[in-house]
């Protein structure tokens, strides 16, 4: 069977060799145009190690050095190559376009966090009555608001901020501290200095969130859906 | 980029984040193939259940270190 790590744009230049999950050496699969990495595995059932997962993410940020890529998700495994071909075939125009439109760019995450004291256990009261008990539980589903109201406005100023310096982006924003957003931006590689400088700025100028830039990521967040066969029944 | 990933109990909150950060994606994002991901369900249990006391432990550890928020 056939674990598949990521389809690319390739370009000539040599890999190194590569080993990925269960250290089996990753191969690459030249289409016309398009090259996927892959590996031979005995079965289908992929288990999410640290070692595994780290292993996947070094195939694809190998290739990621000097080709447009697209990731895939972990745990892909296809029957044999013939699959992979005939999935890449069905699909060329889609990867073609995916692989154009994040070629030159990398992907960078930033993730907010409110560290606050609210939010966790309520203040336990003195007065154990039942009306004392609604007017906590009154007070803690008001702070629950008050949080989502600002979890919304406050994400949306500072992914605007973000967005305007990348080519595309994606945002999801959290109810409950202590996170209060995650977003994903594709910025052109030699933008992404300026882009965390962009986060930086924003983090010292809201002293009371934490913000966090990691990257530069394969574009995992900014890959094309692709047309799959139909399942076969034996 | 995110080099190897250390066994917890040497990891700062920062290689916490980073971690949390590559499995969100390497699991739940990227092209999908396959209607079919079959993930042994042990390992992901263990590994979610170690990340959400890992998160809330993050800002405690940062706290203890007495950092200031923001950047």
């Amino acid at each position: 069977m056939v674990y598949v790590y990521a389809i690319f744009e390739p370009s000539g230049k040599r890999f190194d060799t590569l080993h990925g999950v269960g250290d089996a050496p990753a191969y690459v699969q030249l289409s016309d145009g398009i090259g996927v990495a892959w590996s031979e595995v005995a079965g289908a059932v992929a288990r999410p190690t640290p070692d595994n997962v780290w292993r996947h993410e070094q195939v694809v940020e190998a290739i990621m050095r000097a080709h447009a890529v697209l990731p895939v998700r972990f745990g892909t495994v296809l029957r044999d190559v013939d699959a992979l071909d005939a999935l890449v075939e069905r699909n060329r125009e889609r990867l073609c376009e995916g692989l154009r439109r994040v070629r030159d760019c990398v992907e960078l995450g930033v993730r907010v966090l409110l560290p606050n004291e609210a939010g966790t256990a309520s203040e336990v009261p003195d007065d154990s009555s039942g009306r004392a008990y609604l007017l906590a539980r009154l007070r803690e589903e008001q702070a629950r608001r008050d949080h989502e109201t600002f979890a919304r406005e406050t994400a949306a100023r500072l992914h605007a901020q973000f967005s305007s310096r990348a080519a595309d982006s994606t945002l999801r924003v959290f109810p409950n501290p202590p996170f209060l957003m995650a977003g994903a931006y594709l910025v052109p590689r030699d933008r992404t200095d300026e882009f965390r400088r962009c986060v930086t700025a924003a983090g010292e100028a809201e002293p009371s969130l934490r913000l966090l830039c990691t990257g530069p990521w394969p574009p995992y967040h900014f890959v094309p859906e692709l047309a799959l066969p139909e399942v076969q029944r034996a | 980029m995110t080099g190897e990933i250390q066994a917890e109990a040497q990891r700062s909150p920062e290689e916490d984040v980073t971690l949390l950060e590559l499995l969100d994606r390497v699991l739940d994002k990227g092209v999908v193939l396959s209607g079919d991901i079959t993930l042994s369900v042990t390992d992901v249990d263990l590994i979610f259940v170690g990340l959400r006391v890992l998160l809330s432990s993050v800002e405690a550890a940062r706290r203890q270190r007495g950092e200031g928020a923001g950047g």
